[in-house]
């Protein structure tokens, strides 16, 4: 097999992104993007300064690279690239850190690590009973250091920090798929956030904080729980069944053990995990563009690149990327002639 | 981020099972190579490398010392690696002082020579006055990155920087004490070194029962053991190390050897292409 060498180009993905959308109406004036030291058109006299903006010599400038945002009086610059910021209701995807007293750290990319207390999740067994000595001393029973969970952001505190909660049958540990992480903001915020693409059995988990789990279809019943633990998503507590002594192994890190442990759970088979990773590949590609990933773009993205013929391991490609944002570039077109007509 | 979960793991070890890898490649597949070539005005010749997430840089810097006592008729080659604490927060403070020095010492070796010139870099032919003059060429690394597969990386980042060094040419002359005097010729055009035999490291691991190549971080920690055979262009094996805590089966290891001398020369002649196609510039 060849491996392809070619010189790196820095920035040829914003390059492709800026050729291409020059094709379509722009719905924001030119201005409305700002660069570090750009100044921002202030019309009224009289404004309020927000995030991302600064006062110098009686013009306004920016202190970040994005998007002019007004709202009444209020300018300020909404970044391109930022951490996640929270808010009451969201669903996220994060990993936990660290075991501190009655509460699991989880790290959430945001600005502050995020805390689930022990009285925020449902116990083993759907118990509900005041949470005791031995419930903390089990907590690593339930979530260990570097578990993945997805859990719904219950408040934020006074400092700024989160405070989850995973009290619904449908959030809790996730296993047997894998993760991508992409930029907070290109995560829309939907009615759902555990899906099941269309025709493609498989389950995407788009966490508001950027980070999406990708795994093969698992049948939910109607209050989200799964309906019967799929061999592959259970293979952990399977196998701890079997050899206590291996999963403490493989859980502490042993390579050997993992393998076991591997071997011994069914997982997906080869097609069901060419179409996870490939749902993965679309996503990546989709990021790469700084386009929205929700189910139906994640389709999109997928269906054009079977179309393209186009391998996953080169889903993040020019040549594909080029196809893909031709194909938004097409779709944004249709939906401005829709708005011209309607 | 902390280490990945168990679950992770497993549904990684299975994928690798079944050829189908988290980012889509096959068990043999290599990421693609992106190089930027001469990005340091300073050095001597200097090459960075994307592999995916993975970005490393290396500068070669040649200049005049004394050859060692031990071996007067040879120029010496010093390596050094340093892990950006950019690459990951463990490079923190002295953090990645350990692993660097562990990364320098695999690529220096890598990157000597023997003595008859069949590997690495031809070091009798760095030497100008036998005990007295040769040239030291400095090899500085920079992880910036860690991606996964770094030392892979930082040993065809360090061919390619090696292969567009250029070396001063000089003239040794005999003063009236009898001492040699070495002095800059005029042209301003240096020599290239001779990178031609200098091996890549391709690093193959055991995952589960398979073999696989060119791990991405999140793969790293399922490997059971990692061999880092030094191939060169012929497709011979010049160096050998391990790395992990399992032992390999004597078939396995045969195989991981095997799959390395089927990928490096593919992997060298590529490189060798895309450097010959950079312009030279003074």
């Amino acid at each position: 097999m060849s491996v392809v060498v070619r010189s790196f180009e820095a920035g040829s993905n914003l390059k492709l992104i800026s050729k291409t959308s020059k094709a379509v109406a722009k719905s924001t004036p030119d201005s409305a993007y700002v660069c570090v030291g750009d100044t921002i058109d202030t019309e009224e006299p009289e404004f309020l300064k927000g995030h991302g903006t600064a006062l110098v010599d009686g013009r306004l400038l920016a202190t970040l690279c994005g998007v002019v945002q007004r709202i009444d009086k209020l300018i300020y610059v909404q970044p391109v690239k930022s951490r996640y910021t929270p808010e009451v209701g969201d669903v996220v995807v994060g990993r936990v850190t660290e075991i501190a007293g009655k509460r699991w750290k989880v790290d959430l990319n945001s600005r502050q690590e995020a805390g689930l207390l022990i009285s925020a999740v449902n116990l083993p067994g759907g118990v509900q009973r005041r949470r005791n000595a031995v419930d903390e001393l089990n907590m690593r029973s339930m979530f260990r250091e570097g578990d993945l969970i997805s859990a719904e952001v219950q408040g934020k505190n006074q400092d700024g920090g989160i405070q989850l909660h995973t009290r619904s049958v449908k959030f809790g540990k996730l296993s047997g798929g894998q993760l991508v992480v992409v930029q907070p903001k290109l995560v829309r915020k939907q009615r759902f956030h555990f899906t099941t693409l269309q025709g493609l059995d498989v389950d995407v988990i788009a966490g508001l904080n950027g980070l999406i789990w990708v795994s093969p279809h698992i049948p939910r019943g109607e209050d989200g729980a799964p309906l019967q633990q799929q061999q592959q998503a259970a293979a952990p507590a399977a196998a701890e069944q079997q050899q206590p002594s291996t999963v403490a192994a493989a859980a502490g890190g042993n390579p050997a053990a993992i393998a076991a442990a591997a071997a011994a759970a069914g997982g997906p088979s080869k097609q069901q995990r060419e179409a996870v990773v490939r749902v993965a590949g679309a996503i990546r590609a989709l990021a790469a563009l700084m386009l929205q990933v929700y189910p139906d773009s994640i389709v999109e993205a997928y269906t054009a690149s079977i179309e393209a013929g186009v391998a996953v391991s080169d889903m993040s490609e020019r040549r594909f990327l080029e196809v893909l944002a031709q194909r938004e570039v097409a779709r944004r077109r249709r939906e401005a002639v829709h708005a011209a007509d309607g | 981020m902390a280490d990945i979960s168990l679950g992770e793991r497993i549904y990684i070890v299975q994928g690798i099972e079944q050829d189908v890898r988290t980012d889509g490649r096959s068990r043999a597949q290599y990421r693609p190579l992106e190089l930027e070539a001469n990005v340091v005005a300073q050095a001597d010749g200097s090459a960075r490398l994307h592999l995916g997430p993975t970005d490393v840089l290396v500068g070669v810097k040649v200049e005049l010392g004394v050859p060692d006592s031990a071996s007067p008729s040879q120029g010496q080659v010093h390596v050094s690696v340093e892990c950006s604490s950019c690459a990951s927060p463990e490079f923190k403070g002295r953090g990645g002082e350990d692993w660097g020095i562990e990364l320098a010492r695999a690529l220096e070796a890598s990157l000597v020579g023997s003595p008859a010139g069949g590997s690495g870099l031809d070091l009798a032919s760095l030497c100008l006055v036998p005990g007295k003059t040769c040239w030291l060429v400095y090899v500085d690394a920079l992880v910036l990155n860690d991606g996964g597969n770094v030392l892979g990386a930082l040993s065809m980042a360090a061919r390619a920087a090696l292969a567009l060094t250029r070396v001063y040419k000089v003239e040794v002359s005999m003063n009236e004490d009898d001492e040699p005097e070495v002095e800059l010729s005029g042209e301003p055009e240096g020599a290239p070194l001779d990178a031609a035999n200098v091996p890549i490291i391709v690093s193959v691991s055991q995952v589960g029962n398979r073999s696989v190549v060119d791990l991405a971080s999140e793969e790293e920690p399922c490997a059971a053991a990692s061999l880092h055979v030094a191939v060169n262009s012929k497709a011979r094996v010049v160096g050998l190390t391990k790395s992990g805590s399992s032992g390999l089966d004597p078939s396995l290891t045969q195989e991981m050897v095997e799959v390395a001398q089927k990928l490096g020369p593919g992997i060298i002649a590529s490189l060798d292409k895309y450097i010959s196609s950079i312009p030279v510039t003074s």
